[in-house]
Formats: C-alpha cells, structure tokens, sequence
C-alpha cells in the first residue's frame, strides 16, 4: 500500500514519506578529546559592559590563533543580549565554535559550570572566562603539567600568587612526596606580577609592597616545573575529576567559584600554574596594544573626580540605584 | 586601563534552581527538502503540543544537532519569546546517540524526558510518566505510546520483578487497540496490513503493583529516565552511527536491571515526517492550533506589570540613559568600586 493510500484510509495517523536518509549515512562527527569552554555574559553594551563583546571577540580570536592541539569550542552564553547572541551564532555558522548553548537566563557561574562540565565531550575540559587573552603554547603548557603530575584538580597557565589556603593539598604533597621539588623564592617576573594586579585596577605602590613581601613557591616532579596556586577564571583539568563536585551552584552568587577551588584542594587534588604567563586577564576594556584593529570602545575616560561623589551617603544611594537599573534590564 | 568600575554581576544571587525535570528536544534537519520538505511543520506541531500540554515545573533544552539555518532561526525565535530554557547548537551532527549522550551531560534537572522531534504530546503526558517512575522500582525508563513491536527486546527485568516481588503481578494478553498499531504503522511508512501480520506472534505485557499499571516495555523515541541511569549506560566510546544503536541502549538499560514502561493510556504519539491529514484537526480540538492551523500564542513565562513598563521604549530608553550615565560618574572616580581581592588578586569573579 503506498503511503499516500495508507494515510487516505488512516486520516488520524501521522504520515511517512520517503526514507530518513541519516538512517543511511556513514560515519559521524566525533568530539575532540579536548573541550575549550568558555562562559559569555554580556546583558547589554553600555556602561560596565560598554566593551565587552570587544573583548571577547579578542580572547576568541586569540584562542583560534594561539592554540595548537584539536579542540573543540564550547560556549555558554548566559543569557546575553542580542548582539552578543548574534555574534556567537554568527561565529557558530562560521565555523569557530562547534557547540553553543545559549540560556535564557542567567544562571550564574556555578549554575553554568553544573551544566558544561558534565556536557563537555572531551576528557579535558579547558575552561576560561570571556575576557582572557590565551598566548602560544598555552594549552600545550597546561597538559605537559597536567600529565606530568599526579592527581591533578586544576593547572592554570599563568603564574600568580594565590591564596594558600585553596591549596594546602598541593603543598602537603609537594612536602611529602620523595619525587617532588619544593623550592620557595620569587619566581615571577615584576612585569609578569604587575601586568595582571594592575589590571584589576590596583594601585602599583599597593602591587609592588605585595610582590615584594610575598613569595612564590615551585615544585619540580619528573622533569616538569610547576608553581602551586591556581584560579577559576581560567584552567585545563580532567573532566572525570571535575564532574565528581557537580552541582556547585547552591546558594552561590552569581560569580561564584571558588567553591571549585575548596572542593578540589579538600578532596586533595593539586592545584598548579605554568611558570610563564600563557595566559592574560583582559577585564572589561580591551587594553590599547591589542585593540587596534577592533572597533573602539565607547567608554570614555575618566573626568575629574567630584568632591559631593565622596560623600558616603551620595555614593551609596547611586550605587543602589545603578545595581537597580542593572537587575531590571539583565534578570539577575 | 583593563578594568574600568565593577561588574554590577558580582554579589548578585542567581534565583534560578533547576526543575526535577528537564524536557530535552533533539531536532535534526539538515535542510528543508526531500525527506525533510515538511518536517520543519512537524517540529513545529511537536513543540506547540509540548509547550501547551506540559505543565510546570520543568526546563526546556532543545538541542539542534547540525540543521539548517531556516531551523535554527525558528528554534532561536522560540527562545527569544520565552520558550526554551536551553538552545544548545552542534555545529555538526553527532549521531542519535552521541546527541543523547551530550543532552544527558547538559540537562540540569534529575530525570531527563526525552523525545525525538516528531513527537505529539497529549495533555497530562508528563504526570502519567511521573506517575510510574516513582510507583515502580528501579524505572530506566518511561514511554507514552505503548507498541506492541516493543515488547520483542529489553523486557528481562520487568520479568525478573515479576517473578520475585510479590506485589508486582504480570499478565499477557492483548490490550493495545489496532487502530494504534495501524497509526504506529503509518507514521513509520510501513504498510500496516503487513505490519500487523509482522507484530502478531508479540505479546504484551502488563505489570501492575499497588494499584498502578503499566506495559512492560519502552520506546527509545521518547521516553522519560533518570539522568543518573542514562548517563551511566551512555558512558564509554563515543557512538559512530548516526542513526542506530537505539535498540542497544534500550537492551544496555534492561540489562543493568532497570525497568522499561509506558502508560496504559496514549500519551504521546509519533508524528511521522508529514503532518497527516486529520492530525491538524486533532491539534486544533486540543487547543494547540487555531481552525485555519495557525499556532497559538504560548507563552510560558508571563511578564508582570512593572517587567512590561521597564520595557516599555520611552521608558527603557530613560532608564538605560540613566544607569549609563551613572556608570561613567562614579566609574570617574576612584574608591567605591574596589571589593575585597580574591585569592589571585581579581575584584571580582
């Protein structure tokens, strides 16, 4: 019975025409081993996020040109606003992400990390926040420490000095382990240490007290040099390791990350840095020596400053009415 | 300078917490011709049946895995309006079950209600399949369209827990209408004469325990599972078929001592690649489409008065000038912005 026939006599069925040809097509893609996952958010262009999407264009762009094993691009866009969902699908179609997922809303950092970890296809899981800069050579860097050390949590491939706390269980290795190296001193770089503290807006006599009356410490395993210390905005791991603290998401704000960072110090994983800086900080403004041939942000600089915005009371009321605006337009 | 004020993000509390339930949609349409002429109508009709007859709570990922761009607009058009949780995209397609694998990493809730992009969803379906998820032990999986061509693979536990609960009874017979095996038939472009004939010798088997019943089977087309469970027998090698395989996790899930069942009642049913002829008049009577078939307006999530006002152009245009400006005043000056450093140093996350 031909099934235009078949669908005269059977009005109420659904209807088949013709063969699904998938069911005869051969082979299929197949994931990569490592995943870059990156997290996008990016509510409207103006104000804090006036050069945002600047921004991630550049650490996307960086990361095409600077990364040499396979990969796979996965992003997550955490319910971002049309240009930048645009940008992304745009770049999708291109080619320069093979897995997008947009939410509707936001779901924080944590919320999103509950999802990409676990969905992630790779058994490396490279992850970044939207606003880091990669170098060459980075994630080679990252899984040559990766592979070398045992029981690894996370490997970020940029020397920092982090708080002692969140790793404790490196030390404690790095102390006990016959094959490790342990040696403190100062291993980074002034220009290294200054580039990114100054990034984050500090004032450079506050950085230089810092470098200079803090030390880094470095530990040498089977050939390959790492120091102890990591941070969330940028890492390579094991996926198997991560996906065991999934979900990290309760009650956490909605940068919330450093609950990774104390799950894999408490379960005794080794949190390490590469000793050259890979990898680089960008913030919300794109930095003039990599901006050149992207469009220009619209922020503007600073004016001079105004006596009545000190005035604590005045200050906090702006600042109360701006995080207002902000949680209408955005859902968070 | 890289940092200009403070990331308005950075103290606030996310209010979202998952649903137990995520509904995921794997949709496939590499373009709109040949087999795939009318089936973005068909996805169309499976998501507007969905939309309308699933009540809350639950999440909903839909995942493209490599269609065309008039797809992926649409599927994009429906997030834009509230629709879709989740819109993951797979620049190439991954295979049925590399695609299952992906959903069942992404999902967020507990239990995973899966279905192919061709599916009808009658009003109730979600309760029904809850129903028998935590009325029956050990439950791999739930179904809504019982066939009696499922009964004929994967059905070992259901025997199994038949023969040694003693509050679970089994019994064989004939119960599934013929004229759903004709539509099953149908909607699969077999002819359902010889379908029939095909399927005769199949039993169908009923397990019943403290008042509930169910078939004794499932179907990997649509079906509902813990994500636990599925996650689990997804694991290893991934899949290089892009169709196929199916029939293996059902038996992969059986195996591992998990139930397969589905609703007495039909509570979802295939829709084949071509919306029949009376099906439009069905999806009309159920509300989900207008006389003429054109969609109802859904919407999920309804926006309150002050979401319409803030939104409103005058308004917004205020309101974004305003915290504009305000972002550039006290960005000028120094203090204010800077919040306790983190470990690495960063002010924010």
């Amino acid at each position: 019975m031909r099934p235009v026939e078949t669908a005269r006599r059977h009005p109420e069925a659904g209807m088949r025409l013709g063969h699904n040809p998938a069911k005869f097509a051969e082979g299929v893609a197949r994931p990569e081993r490592i995943t870059v996952v990156m997290i996008s958010y990016i509510p409207f262009l103006s104000g804090y996020f006036a050069g945002a999407l600047d921004v991630l264009k550049a650490s996307l762009r960086s990361l095409r040109e600077n990364t040499e094993p396979p990969f796979d691009l996965l992003v997550f866009d955490n319910g971002s606003g049309e240009e930048t969902v645009t940008f992304l699908q745009d770049l999708r179609r291109q080619g320069g992400i093979q897995y997008l997922m947009l939410s509707d809303r936001n779901v924080g950092k944590a919320g999103a990390w509950d999802i990409v970890i676990p969905a992630a296809p790779g058994e490396i899981l490279a992850y970044a926040d939207s606003d880091v800069y990669f170098y060459p050579g980075w994630l080679s860097a990252g899984l040559a420490i990766l592979e070398t050390f045992p029981r690894v949590g996370m490997v970020t491939c940029r020397p920092m000095r982090t708080s002692p706390d969140l790793s404790s269980a490196t030390l404690a290795w790095a102390e006990r382990d016959p094959e490790a190296l342990l040696e403190a001193g100062r291993w980074i770089s002034w220009e290294t240490f200054r580039e990114h503290d100054l990034g984050l807006g500090q004032d450079e006599d506050e950085v230089r007290k810092r470098y200079e009356t803090t030390q880094d410490l470095r530990v040498e395993y089977r050939g390959q040099i790492a120091l102890i210390g990591a941070v969330h905005w940028q890492f390579v791991a094991h996926k198997q390791v991560l996906k065991q603290f999934v979900p990290l998401a309760v009650d956490q704000p909605l940068s919330g990350d450093r609950k990774l960072d104390e799950c894999l110090n408490q379960g005794g994983y080794l949190r390490l840095m590469t000793v050259q800086p890979l990898v680089r900080h960008l913030g919300n403004v794109l930095p003039v020596e990599l901006g050149k041939e992207l469009a220009a942000t619209t922020l503007r600089p600073p004016r001079p400053r105004a006596r009545w915005l000190d005035w604590k009371p005045v200050r906090s009321l702006l600042l109360r009415l701006h995080h207002a605006i902000f949680r209408w337009y955005s859902g968070a | 300078m890289p940092r200009v004020g403070m990331n308005p993000a950075r103290h606030r509390r996310s209010t979202y917490r998952p649903a137990r339930v995520t509904v995921a949609v794997l949709v496939y349409l590499p373009h709109l011709s040949g087999y795939f002429e009318r089936r973005l109508e068909v996805v169309k009709l499976s998501l507007e049946s969905l939309l309308l007859n699933t009540d809350p709570p639950y999440d909903l990922l839909v995942f493209d895995n490599g269609s065309g761009e008039e797809t992926l607009a649409y599927l994009r058009q429906l997030q834009g309006a509230g629709q879709v949780d989740y819109l993951l995209t797979s620049r190439e397609n991954l295979g049925k079950l590399g695609a299952l694998r992906l959903i069942t990493g992404a999902a967020p809730g507990e239990v995973i209600a899966y279905a192919d992009d061709d599916t009808f969803f009658y009003p109730g379906w979600l309760p029904a399949h809850l129903k028998l998820l935590d009325s029956f032990p050990n439950v791999g999986m739930v179904s809504g369209s019982p066939e009696r061509t499922l009964f004929d693979h994967g059905i070992a536990s259901a025997l199994r827990l038949a023969e040694g609960d003693p509050e679970v009874t089994l019994a064989r017979g004939r119960w599934i209408p013929e004229v759903w095996e004709q539509e099953w038939a149908v909607a699969l472009g077999y002819d359902p004469v010889a379908y029939l004939e095909r399927v005769q010798p199949l039993e169908e088997l009923i397990l019943e325990r403290r008042g509930e019943r169910a078939y004794a089977t499932a179907c990997h087309n649509q079906f509902l599972s813990p994500k636990e469970i599925l996650a689990r027998v997804l694991e290893g090698a991934w899949p290089d078929r892009l169709m196929g395989g199916l029939n293996e996790l059902d038996n992969a899930i059986d195996a591992a001592g998990h139930l397969r069942l589905t609703t007495l009642d039909r509570t979802t049913k295939l829709i084949g690649n071509v919306i029949g002829p009376d099906l439009a008049g069905e999806a009309a009577r159920l509300g989900i489409r207008g006389e003429s078939g054109e969609p109802k307006v859904l919407r999920r999530r309804r926006r309150g008065i002050a979401e319409r006002l803030a939104l409103w152009g005058p308004v917004h245009w205020f309101l974004q000038g305003l915290y504009n400006r305000l972002f550039a005043l006290l960005a000028g000056q120094m203090g204010g912005w800077q919040g306790a450093a983190h470990d690495d140093g960063r002010d924010d996350g």
